[in-house]
């Protein structure tokens, strides 16, 4: 028996180093890893479910071909590879390369999975999506602002007296940094929540606003108004770090408390509430989520609450700052997100010209050469991709779909082949992180089960078939000696030691422990940009943070919201048994004073629909929800009873490129 | 015990960490789970708090489950842990009611119980519980604790003195209430959903009425000895007993141990019960050769025990004196049955307009509780009718109605748990704010 230190590769805040003990290659148990001061106290729920997830019956461990009747098959490697190969090369004869779509998500972080761009390049180059479903706007706007997406350690936020949780539930989407937050609540630090729900997060809040949808760039700048109007600021820290405070603070006049809690729906008192609690506290950290910039005035409204911090000083001492994205960890990225995001960064082998945001349309729309064959992997579109209905029309216009997974999804459904694809434990690699500081390791501690290949492999393969592989066996790293050289020699270069990693994480040296206490902003200024000609130049938005009404689309009753909960990330854990013996089915949920005047009981099966779709699901009661607001939990599949994208927009946030996907509004009847 | 878990509810946020782990670590995945979270104010009434207990076994220093389990499956090991041992285990599931926290699970595929070791071959350096070094929050965490006892109202201030500690509650901000009248009666309704344990306790049902049955006949005929043509004697009882004995084997997990059942005779009421119905069954056989006054009165005597061995069996669930005296109460049955067999109109009518009285005050008193009260008002009709219908055809009716009492009374068994716990306070506490 061998414990090994690894860490998680999902795209989640917590990134948690942990260890697993191993017994004759098999994973028996997984215990909290206290070196990564971060997430000291142990994985969160999903991490604990991963010898569920690796050992899972259903797992897809043998490559599958689906027959002419949409059953699947199972077929060897050679074949698999074979038919590939065929498919590609006969595209590629007839219609070119960027007839091939490759569409890769967030399913595992790793520095190996950019050897999949080079299979793509030697091939001639593919077509490529730009943007990003996630958070876009935010980094986007907080590069615009301060210059750089970057906080302090995350334990940092102990040492705050306010923390606003605006918009995130770190309960559930980031739990380790709630154990931070309950500390500082035990030393006395007073929470205010922001959200349409009553959150997991928001128990011991000491004041909680629920906002209507879209409108909290409204309430932010009610406040900011107020505090410069009672001069509760810090005059010096403007003076000397702020670009544009005058002209911002004249913009922002006519935002009066009681012209937020109009527009936000809160009652003024709230606010009021608000702003004491704001002008009695010395240090503030805000924290605020990505659900709120996924609409279509997300990028300013970031901005906006943004001006929260800037304006009472709150930005590179200890206890304050501003936590939307740590960065900092990203040493091994020539280009940092946001800007990656954009169409124009690309290699100009690759036609980079299909948009996240609208990725359908998109797709259907690409002429010389249309597109042919999609090869799709970490990645689960048909639930977390905007629109489903119009996605699958996309879906039906390809000739072969491709799709590398560890489980039938909704996506591996529509595969014409399904190639079985590893996990975190099957092949070494390294993993950043956007809240902790740390760089760290998952090693690999057992063999791919069944005839799983890692994708490296797999590419292998097919480079040696279609003959790319000029003479090597492999032209990827592939064995274990090949990974750990790759591996160590792009951490030497760092300054890494490979080794050392695999005994404990560490944190860069370039990685400052309180963010901007250098007071260097890295914008075109050097300052913090309030006023921003960038933002306008570049996205055609005001040069101020400003608030911007989304457009709703009245006929549907009601907005719904579409949080992430604490056993899912997006698509990935909700099919483990260990997951959905607690959480089987999809339930969508509202207020009861909503619900009872359409004869909806707590418990009722309800059709949810708009336009674009319609979904079956549960509908239950929750009490302190918004009322106009309904809300289904991210990351359900369709096979699984109802996925939220059936449902939803596709459509651009104002900046970034991101995907205002939250801009969506729903009726609901009683079957 | 010389450890203990102690919860800090101010911190614990409801993930269930502590569960999987659990169930890494004891293999008790697939709805088996040992360590539940339990949710107050799931549904976020903004009038009252919301927080979460995970909890399994408190390992108590009173182990109803040791105490009254019949085929003495449960130990304490060197470290005072309550160790439940599947290999001894019957599956009668008793253990499963009588825990205060519901921490003893039932398992459909082995048929047996299986519990919360407190980990006690860990895996890990600390040798900790593995829900305990699994928790994200440190919400819950195992250790020596000297200091006074914090209690949490309603959970750990039971008879079984449980070996759990709570941090003391902080209190919580609630959000004010802008939820309606209407609104308010859906969320009283909806936290006094039950649990239904009367399909899988059938064979109970069964059994107990049919004992309820045979020994009023049995006193019957003892009775009615010499002055009324028997139409059956205790032959025919005894084929009646030997049936329900063996439909009540059908309810245990493990048929093959069944004859452990009786192995707690010095302290567990179910082991009481199994023996003498077993011994009244072989009585019956005997009485039927020998014709002897000494005999019958044996015979009824250890009846009629075994009739207060089957409320006592429940009355230990639940400690509630009035579950004596409803219908659903096999002494209160057998004496109204008996009364009505016998004939004798002025007992019948004294006994059953008394248990009239005392049944409707039960319903009155619990209306808002039980609102379908349905059932209990037909049986009381029923044994209102036994007063003024004198026929054979009564007794069919009380004994259909018996049947359906006791039926009701296995739906609206409360599934004793810390959920259960968590809902009569919630409930409490709703009652006192709301205004209709």
């Amino acid at each position: 028996m061998k414990w090994y230190v690894t860490a998680c590769p999902r795209n989640c805040y917590s990134s948690c180093g942990f260890r697993v003990k191993s017994d004759n290659g098999r994973i028996i148990g997984i215990d909290k890893l206290s070196s990564n001061i971060a997430t000291q106290n142990g994985p969160c729920v999903k991490g604990q479910s991963y010898i569920n997830r690796v050992y899972n019956p259903e797992r897809v461990t043998e490559p599958l071909l689906k027959d002419k009747d949409g059953l699947f098959k199972e077929i060897s490697w050679e074949k698999a590879i074979d038919i590939i190969t065929d498919k590609i090369n006969d595209t590629i004869n007839k219609y070119g390369s960027k007839s091939i779509f490759y569409l890769a998500g967030s399913g595992m972080s790793g520095i190996l999975n950019g050897f999949a761009y080079d299979f793509w390049k030697q091939l001639g180059g593919v077509t490529l999506s730009y943007g990003n479903l996630c958070w876009p706007a935010g980094l986007e706007a907080t590069r615009l602002t301060l210059g750089d997406n970057k906080h302090n350690h995350p334990w940092d936020i102990e040492n705050a007296d306010l923390i606003i949780l605006w918009g995130k539930n770190p309960a559930e989407t980031n739990i380790h940094q709630m154990d931070f937050i309950y500390n500082a609540i035990d030393k006395g630090a007073k929470l205010i929540s922001i959200d349409p729900r009553r959150t997991k997060s928001s128990h011991r809040s000491s004041l909680k606003l629920s906002p209507k949808q879209g409108t909290d760039a409204a309430l932010a700048l009610a406040i900011s108004a107020e505090l410069i109007k009672t001069g509760d600021i810090d005059n010096n820290f403007i003076d000397a770090h702020v670009k544009g405070f005058d002209s911002f603070a004249d913009s922002i006049k006519h935002c009066s408390i009681e012209w937020a809690s109009e527009i936000c729906d809160i009652p003024v008192g709230d606010i009021n509430s608000m702003i004491d609690i704001i002008v009695n506290s010395n240090k503030i950290s805000v924290v605020p989520g990505y659900g709120m910039q996924r609409y279509s005035n997300g990028g300013q409204t970031i901005r906006s609450i943004l001006t929260i911090p800037i304006i009472t000083g709150n930005i590179g001492k200890s206890g304050t700052g501003w936590y939307y994205a740590n960065l900092q960890s990203y040493i091994f990225d020539d280009i940092k997100e946001p800007i990656s995001y954009r169409p124009d960064i690309c290699d100009p082998d690759f036609r980079r010209t299909i948009s996240t945001p609208n990725i359908a349309v998109d797709m259907i729309n690409q002429n010389s050469p249309e597109l042919k064959i999609a090869w799709i992997e970490r990645a689960n579109p048909l639930t977390q991709y905007p629109d489903t209905n119009m996605l699958l029309d996309a879906f039906q216009k390809l000739d072969f779909i491709i799709v590398s997974e560890q489980f039938m999804t909704d996506t591996a459904m529509s595969a014409d082949i399904v190639l079985p694809a590893k996990t975190m434990f099957e092949q070494s690699d390294i993993v950043s992180s956007y809240w902790n500081p740390y760089i760290q390791i998952r090693q690999k501690i057992i063999d791919p089960p069944g005839n799983v290949k890692t994708e490296t492999e797999v590419y292998s393969l097919l480079a040696k078939n279609i003959g790319l592989h000029n003479g090597n066996e492999f032209l990827y790293p592939v064995t274990d000696i090949q990974v750990d050289n790759y591996l160590s020699s792009v951490l030497s270069e760092k300054g890494i030691d490979y080794n050392e990693l695999k005994k404990a994480p560490v944190i860069h040296s370039s990685v400052e422990e309180i963010a901007f206490s250098d007071y260097i902003f890295n914008t075109k200024s050097g300052k913090i940009e309030l006023w921003s000609d960038e933002a306008k130049a570049l996205w055609d938005v005001s040069e101020l943070p400003k608030y911007v009404p989304i457009d709703d689309d009245l006929d549907y009753n009601f907005a719904i919201i579409s949080p992430n909960s604490h056993d899912k990330i997006h698509s990935q854990f909700g099919n483990l048994d260990i997951i959905s013996d607690h959480n089987p089915v999809p339930i969508v949920y509202g207020h009861p004073d909503d619900l009872i005047p359409l004869n909806i009981k707590d418990g009722s099966l309800v059709r949810v629909y708009n336009s674009r779709g319609e979904i079956y699901l549960k509908c239950r009661y929750d009490y302190s929800i918004k009322k106009g607001c309904l809300s289904l939990d991210n990351g359900w599949w369709m096979s699984q009873g109802a996925s939220i994208n059936m449902l939803s927009k596709s459509g651009f946030t104002d900046m970034g490129y991101g995907a205002a996907l939250h801009n969506n509004r729903v009726s609901i009847e009683k079957l | 015990m010389d450890r203990q878990f102690i919860f800090d509810t101010n911190r614990c946020a409801g993930c269930r960490a502590c569960v999987v782990a659990c169930a890494n670590k004891n293999n008790n995945a697939n709805n088996n789970y040992w360590r539940k979270v339990s949710e107050y104010n799931s549904n976020n009434h903004p009038l009252f708090p919301v927080f979460y207990i995970s909890m399994a076994c408190n390992h108590c220093d009173t182990h109803p489950c040791l105490t009254n389990c019949p085929a003495k499956a449960y130990s304490i090991d060197s470290n005072g842990a309550v160790i439940h041992d599947s290999e001894k285990c019957i599956g009668c599931r008793y253990c499963t009611w009588i825990c205060p926290y519901n921490a003893p699970v039932f398992n459909g595929k082995t048929a047996v119980v299986s519990k919360c070791t407190s980990c006690t071959d860990n895996l890990f350096e600390s040798g900790n519980p593995a829900c305990t070094e699994a928790c994200p929050l440190s919400a819950l965490t195992y250790s020596t604790c000297n200091s006074k006892k914090d209690t949490m109202s309603g959970v750990t201030g039971n008879k079984a003195k449980p070996n759990i500690k709570f941090s003391e509650f902080k209190t919580r901000h609630t959000i004010g209430n802008d939820v309606s009248k209407r609104a308010n009666r859906a969320f009283i309704d909806s936290i006094l959903k039950r649990g239904n344990k009367l399909k899988e306790e059938i064979p109970l049902l069964v059994f107990t009425v049919l004992f309820i049955v045979i020994v009023a006949a049995t006193i019957f005929n003892t009775l009615a000895n010499n002055n009324i043509t028997k139409s059956y004697n205790n032959m025919h009882l005894f084929g009646a007993g030997i049936i329900t004995m063996l439909i009540s084997f059908l309810h245990l997990g493990k048929k093959q141990r069944s004859f452990r059942a009786i192995l707690n005779l010095k302290q567990s009421w179910l082991s009481r019960e199994i023996l003498l119905s077993g011994l009244f069954t072989g009585l019956l056989f005997i009485t039927y050769f020998i014709t002897n006054i000494i005999a019958d009165i044996i015979t009824v005597s250890v009846g009629i025990t075994l009739i207060i061995s089957i409320d006592m069996v429940y009355l230990r669930i639940n400690n509630k004196i009035n579950m004596l005296i409803k219908a659903g109460s096999a002494s209160f049955i057998t004496i109204i049955i008996t009364a009505i067999i016998i004939s004798n109109t002025i007992s019948t009518a004294i006994i059953s307009s008394l248990a009239s009285v005392i049944i409707t005050i039960d319903i009155i008193r619990n209306y808002k509780i039980n609102s379908k009260a349905l059932f209990r008002t037909i049986s009381i009709l029923s044994i209102l009718a036994c007063n003024i219908i004198e026929n054979n055809y009564t007794i069919i009716l009380l004994i259909t109605f018996t049947i359906i009492e006791r039926a009701w009374f296995y739906y609206t068994l409360p599934v004793l748990s810390t959920q259960e716990l968590l809902n009569k306070n919630l409930l409490k506490e709703s009652n006192k704010m709301f205004v209709y």
